[in-house]
């Protein structure tokens, strides 16, 4: 089992060093002026000269990937201070708005679709099934701005911003939280909703659910205990996979309602042309994402009898 | 006693009435209401896209200072923004550059996915374990991310964001490929190409591609409908497409802040047409998905 | 009515209903708006501790008829007419709770494919259990009692299968939990819907053996469902044979086989081989036609379109279910002369040139010829140092069950998989590259297949004519006219119709797909077409069209087969010599005659008798038991590998020192210990090519 996960763990570092490549020929090697897009069009040619050499752009390519990644996280041009005490902070914002979100979601998408799937063909399955498809098609900043609106300015029952006050109980971040939260849930909710939907009706319709419906097992036995063990394995990877997808809604919502997260860090240092801490920002969710994927691959293989028992022999 | 005195076997081996697979799609889809409904409001804003300028009452660009904020009305049925400019024309022509660069994204990533699918499935071992690699890399960015980064660092272009979007859908769609060619090549019916000495090219693309056409054509239309949503929230971020240009996302970003002033008309209209746009393609999707897999 | 009690004590002498009692079944799917009346006037009964049989072609309704009895049809199906009585009760009009009882205690069902039919995220164990935690006993209880069934169902190691997952049990250990599971609430009626089709023959015979004991011991009545006559004629009291959703004929399992009183029956019948018959000397029948349509309900009889002795009566008028004497019933007009329906292919072949003789030159030899896989850090032994010969124009069959290694030889001959080093095999005296893109254009073409499954063979994104055409073009070298001269002569030797040539595969029956690719195999003029399984996937009545065509174009065209099947009696019938092959070794190896009769490797032995065929009649065959599982390709057992399971075991040579393939008569090798004298004296005497067995 060990060797599994360490097999696993090894694939997944060679994928975060490709990563990195990625990340840092985005960012130095393809601009064809590196200085000249941080300077920008204006800039005097001398200074877009001197920054140029400070940046390194005059080295070889090895040596520069070489010194960023030695670096790592390096300075940041616009703050002119070291990147990592900023970027973490804003990393764990940036968490605390996701776990929100996906606590929310989650139960919330698989109840809709467990239930959907019970009563599929029904118009509770077709009302779930229509607000998640047209929900999923407003995106974030459409959705904020409507709720900024109606809640916060019109009815001011939440506040507009996102962040807190400094000091302020868990309740009341909580309470800051909600607005954000909601277009993240609401673009999300109808993919999570239709995957556990189709699982479980695949379950249903399984043999092995017949198997259990025909010992004279009753109905809720059948859909809890043989249905549904099946069925909602599969959706610990597509959580994972929606993560992507919800980093990116973050961004746009931690923009929108102000919110120091890494999302915002790294609109702030795309529109500043700020290289180094654009690259450590991606660098940094890439890797994240990463994770997570790689925590819901070994989760699986954990919960999946078959593969569990082969990887442990 | 010869075989040929004895009589064939008779025509009612055939299935009653399927003339051919992709007319059976065709007319499913065609009764799928979804998909009619979809395809009509897409049709509008193809309209919108290419005559626009045609449609438009007004010019987009044109300012009128006397009569900026002003409310729907039958001169403006959209009423006008902040420059007096006519809200109407602005959504009509604003249709144009995402309707442009979306497909192509899409498309540059499908047929790009969908190369690198036959590879890694086909040939699996050191190739598909490169190249997976490579795919699981690009994964791991989100679309917005790697857009921010690009955008700022190469040039805010359309080209640009075609090229990025297209190569970020490339591994999305390499891994739905890959998956329906792996499956594929485990029939005979490759076994028998091979044992007719067909080379590899030949066989992943005369014979495995018709046959994994069908989650390649899903994929493209949900992958559209999420190009359109990048390139809104993208152009919205002030990372794209630039003001004075009619564009959606770029109206309401220039107008969300007199909102709460009262004037709700100049964010409302565009982001219906947002979202009347990306349901039309859902809905499409969702019916392509269906009829093909019935 | 009377009430359903929890524990039927079948001791008690009450009076007591059928167990199953159907009258006038009738069962619809809706599809596209329109509803097809699936099943039709179905009529049976199945008394106390009776079997009953359902057999029946692709499309009869024989599985439908048994989910609508236990009412679990898809979405789309109903019952629309009829009655269906369990135990007395009326199925139809029990409301949801009543019905769910009547499927904890009344009734349970056994599937084809126990794999499927199991969780697989649950312990085998607990869900043997559930059975019994539904009846009321406590979590520690029921274990027990599981742990009981599964000894009962004769599996050896019972704690240890109780913690096992179903993926990590073979097809007959799962069948016989599936089979645990069903009989442990003591059913009056257990429905076994194609329980051992999937399974291999010796297992097979093992489930089987078991069902009929448990039958005994349980005193439950069977609905036993499949499309093998061998199997129902072993298992079943009383037949019911359906045809299109109809029932045809009914009747005492043994003597409708004997004395079929349907032309449909009587067809069916002739198409299988039996053990008299050779391809050389007598041709299979075949049954005219095809199938109607799903729902297609026609005002006269349904089976008129194909029948030999159709008049005009049978299309106004439709037949209802005759009495025939002897408690038989016949859904035909003229039932009493059914069996003088006059044959579509005659018997005699007149232009054959004798029975099985010595054939050409040798074409293919393969010497030493290994297989090892390895997946996933375990080394899997497919084949270990076979050699064989293939001569010109005969037809080698290749015999044996999972892990034996014959498809796996069939693929390393084509090149389809690269052998072990040392292993040679040459074409003409010609070596022949270990992978098909490696050889020679001329080996390519001399060496094709005909693969099991024409959905899998046949790309189906292209018409007949491109799959045709192609080959011709590659293998055969033809261009335009020629090309296009040759297509049609191809065509009309598998008895296709140019009609056909415009159509994909999705267009067409299981049979026509199937010529198309034999049609396809012999385009470049082929001298040897590998047969692998090529009639597994097809009806009875398709299945003798094909093999009778196989036989035509391997005398005009002058090939060699080598043919791969489990069904022995299709193998008897076609092939000249025969290797059997178990876990990657041959077995045994000769002419036909000589392999399917005494002296035979006990192997063989047990596999002829492990196949239910209907050539019983009244004489009680003694039935070889194989004892336990086959071992795994991963797991071979030491020196011969047979031993584990050998009737005939000697002792520590058996295990310790692997017999070498000798040669006890010219041309026949066995690998045993024991001298052929011995084995002569021990399967009793010798017999004739055509005498009967044992």
């Amino acid at each position: 089992m060990v060797r599994f996960i360490l097999k696993r763990l090894g694939l997944a570092l060679i994928t975060l060093w490709l990563l990195s490549v990625i990340v840092f020929l985005l960012g130095q090697v393809l601009p064809a002026d590196p200085a000249r897009s941080i300077l920008g069009p204006l800039a005097a040619p001398s200074a877009v000269h001197v920054l140029d050499h400070q940046l390194g752009v005059d080295k070889p390519v090895l040596t520069q990937y070489w010194n960023w990644i030695s670096n790592f996280p390096g300075t940041s041009y616009q703050y002119q201070a070291p990147i990592g005490p900023i970027l973490l902070p804003a990393l764990l914002r940036s968490l605390k708005l996701g776990t929100f979100a996906l606590i929310i979601l989650v139960p919330l998408g698989i109840i809709g679709g467990v239930v959907s799937a019970l009563n599929a063909g029904k118009p509770i399955d077709k009302t779930i099934t229509i607000v998640g498809q047209s929900m999923l098609t407003v995106p974030e900043f459409v959705s904020g701005i409507v709720l900024i609106v109606v809640f916060a300015v019109e009815l001011g029952w939440l506040p507009v911003t996102a962040t807190a006050p400094p000091g302020s109980g868990f309740f009341t971040q909580l309470k800051y939280l909600i607005l954000p939260v909601i277009p993240l849930v609401m673009v999300l909710f109808g993919y999570i909703s239709r995957m556990a939907r189709v699982g479980t009706v695949e379950a249903l319709d399984s043999d092995y659910a017949r198997t259990a419906t025909l010992k004279g097992l009753p109905r809720g036995v059948v859909v809890r205990r043989h249905a549904l063990r099946n069925s909602l394995l599969p959706t610990i990877t597509v959580i994972a996979t929606q993560t992507g997808y919800l980093i990116g809604g973050l961004v746009v919502v931690e923009v929108l309602f102000r919110y120091n997260g890494i999302g915002e860090l790294t609109f702030n240092a795309s529109t500043q042309h700020d290289i180094p801490m654009l690259e450590a920002c991606v660098l940094t969710i890439g890797a994240f994402y990463m994770l997570v994927t790689l925590v819901a691959d070994i989760g699986y293989s954990l919960l999946n009898p078959r593969i569990r028992l082969k990887a442990a022999e | 006693m010869s075989i040929v005195d004895i009589p064939v076997e008779d025509a009612g081996a055939l299935q009653a009435g399927r003339s051919g697979v992709r007319q059976e799609v065709f007319r499913q889809l065609l009764r799928s209401p979804t998909f009619i409904v979809g395809a009509i409001v897409l049709a509008i804003w193809i309209i919108c896209a290419i005559f626009g300028p045609a449609l438009a009452p007004h010019s987009p660009y044109a300012q009128n200072l006397e009569g900026i904020n002003k409310a729907p009305s039958s001169a403006h049925l959209f009423g006008t923004d902040q420059l007096g400019r006519d809200m109407l024309s602005r959504v009509i022509v604003g249709s144009r550059d995402i309707l442009i660069i979306a497909p192509l994204a899409t498309l540059l990533g499908t047929v790009l996915g969908t190369v690198i699918g036959l590879l890694m499935g086909y040939f699996r071992g050191f190739v598909d374990d490169v190249l997976g690699r490579f795919v699981e890399a690009f994964l791991a960015i989100p679309l917005i991310v790697a857009g921010m980064i690009a955008l700022s660092t190469l040039g805010r272009s359309n080209l640009v964001i075609i090229i990025v979007i297209g190569l970020l859908f490339t591994p999305l769609i390499a891994r739905t490929v890959r998956a329906a060619v792996l499956l594929e090549r485990e029939l005979d019916y490759v076994a028998a190409a091979r044992l007719r000495g067909e080379r590899a090219p030949y066989i992943m693309f005369v014979e495995i591609l018709p046959n994994v056409f069908a989650p390649i054509m899903v994929e493209f239309t949900v992958r559209l409908a999420y190009a359109i949503f990048a390139v809104l929230t993208l152009t919205y971020l002030g990372l794209a497409v630039q003001p004075p240009s009619p564009d959606w996302a770029v109206d309401i970003q220039a107008n969300y802040g007199v909102v709460p002033a009262g004037y709700w008309w100049e964010v409302l209209f565009d982001a219906l047409a947002i979202a009347t746009l990306v349901v039309a393609i859902s809905l499409m999707s969702d019916s392509v998905q269906k009829a093909l897999e019935g | 009515m009377t009430p359903i009690s929890d524990t039927v004590r079948r001791e008690d002498n009450l009076p007591q209903a059928d167990a199953l009692d159907v009258e006038n079944l009738e069962i619809t799917y809706r599809v596209r708006g329109r509803g097809l009346r699936v099943v039709r006037d179905v009529s049976f009964r199945v008394g106390r501790g009776e079997s009953f049989g359902l057999v029946g072609e692709s499309g009869c309704g024989k599985s439908t008829i048994a989910l609508g009895i236990v009412r679990y049809l898809a979405r789309n199906g109903s019952v629309t007419g009829g009655k269906v009585e369990i135990d007395g009760r009326d199925v139809l009009a029990l409301n949801a709770s009543d019905l769910r009882k009547l499927r904890q205690n009344t009734v349970s069902m056994v599937y084809q494919e126990p794999g499927r039919a199991l969780n697989p995220t649950i312990k085998v164990g607990r869900q043997v259990a559930e059975v019994f935690q539904l009846a009321g006993a406590s979590k520690a209880e029921s274990l027990d009692r599981a742990q009981e069934m599964l000894e009962k169902v004769r599996i050896s190691n019972p704690a240890g299968v109780m913690n096992r997952y179903p993926h990590q049990l073979s097809g007959g250990m799962l069948q016989r939990v599936v089979i645990a599971m069903a009989l442990a609430a003591q059913p009056s009626l257990l429905i076994l819907d194609e329980p051992t089709t999937a399974l291999d023959a010796t297992v097979e015979a093992e489930v089987l053996e078991l069902i009929s004991a448990l039958r005994t011991e349980f005193g439950t009545s069977f609905l036993f469902i499949s499309h093998n006559l061998g199997v129902i004629a072993k298992m079943c009291d009383r037949v019911g044979v359906l045809y299109a959703g109809e029932m045809v004929e009914e009747g005492p399992a043994r003597e409708v086989f004997a004395n079929p009183r349907h032309p449909y029956a009587v067809g069916l019948l002739r198409c299988i081989p039996r053990r008299d018959m050779l391809k050389a000397n007598r041709a299979l029948d075949t049954i005219p036609g095809s199938l109607p349509a799903p729902g297609d309900v026609p005002s006269g009889c349904i089976f008129a379109d194909r029948c030999g002795l159709v008049e005009q009566r049978c299309r106004t008028e439709a037949p209802p279910l005759y009495d025939v004497d002897g408690g038989r019933r016949s859904r035909c007009h003229f039932h009493e002369r059914a069996q003088t329906l006059p044959r579509v292919i005659p018997p005699e072949r007149e232009d054959v040139p004798g029975e099985r003789q010595d054939r050409g030159a040798v074409l293919v030899n393969a010497a030493d010829v290994s297989k090892t896989f390895h997946m996933e850090g375990e080394t899997i032994y497919g084949l270990v140092d076979v050699s064989i010969e293939l001569r010109a124009g005969e037809t080698l069959g290749l015999v044996g069950e999972s892990g034996s290694g014959k498809t796996t030889l069939a693929r390393t001959l084509l090149g389809l998989t690269a052998p072990d080093k040392g292993s040679e095999i040459t074409l003409d005296g010609q070596a022949l590259a270990e992978t098909a893109g490696k050889r020679t254009h001329e080996q390519e073409k001399a060496l094709q297949i005909v693969f099991q499954n024409p959905d899998s063979a046949l790309n189906r994104r292209h018409s007949v004519q491109r799959l045709i055409s192609r080959a011709l073009s590659r293998l055969g070298g033809y261009r335009g006219e020629a090309l296009m001269a040759r297509l049609k002569k191809l065509i009309s030797e598998v008895r296709l119709s140019e009609r056909h040539l415009s159509m994909r595969p999705a267009q067409l029956s299981g049979g026509l797909k199937q010529r198309v690719a034999i049609a396809r195999a012999f385009a470049g003029d082929p001298r040897i077409v590998v047969c692998d399984e090529p009639t597994s996937a097809l009806d009875v009545s398709v299945q003798a069209a094909i093999l009778n065509l196989l036989n035509d174009l391997q005398r005009t065209e002058d090939v060699s087969y080598l043919f791969i099947s489990h069904d022995l009696g299709v193998v008897r019938y076609l092939a000249d010599r025969i290797a059997v092959l178990y876990l990657g070794r041959i077995m045994e190896l000769g002419p036909a005659d000589q392999v399917f009769n005494p002296p035979q490797h006990p192997y063989t032995e047990a596999l002829l008798s492990a196949v239910p065929t209907l050539e019983n009649g009244d004489v009680e065959r003694e039935r070889i038991q194989l004892e336990g599982e086959i071992p795994s390709p991963a797991n071979p057992p030491t020196g011969c590998v047979f031993h584990t399971r050998c009737p005939r075991f000697l002792g520590d040579i058996c295990v310790n020192t692997e017999p070498p393939l000798a040669e006890s008569e010219p041309g026949h090798a066995i690998r045993c210990h024991i001298p052929l004298d011995e084995l002569r004296r021990l399967q009793g005497k010798e017999v004739s090519v055509a005498g009967a067995d044992n």
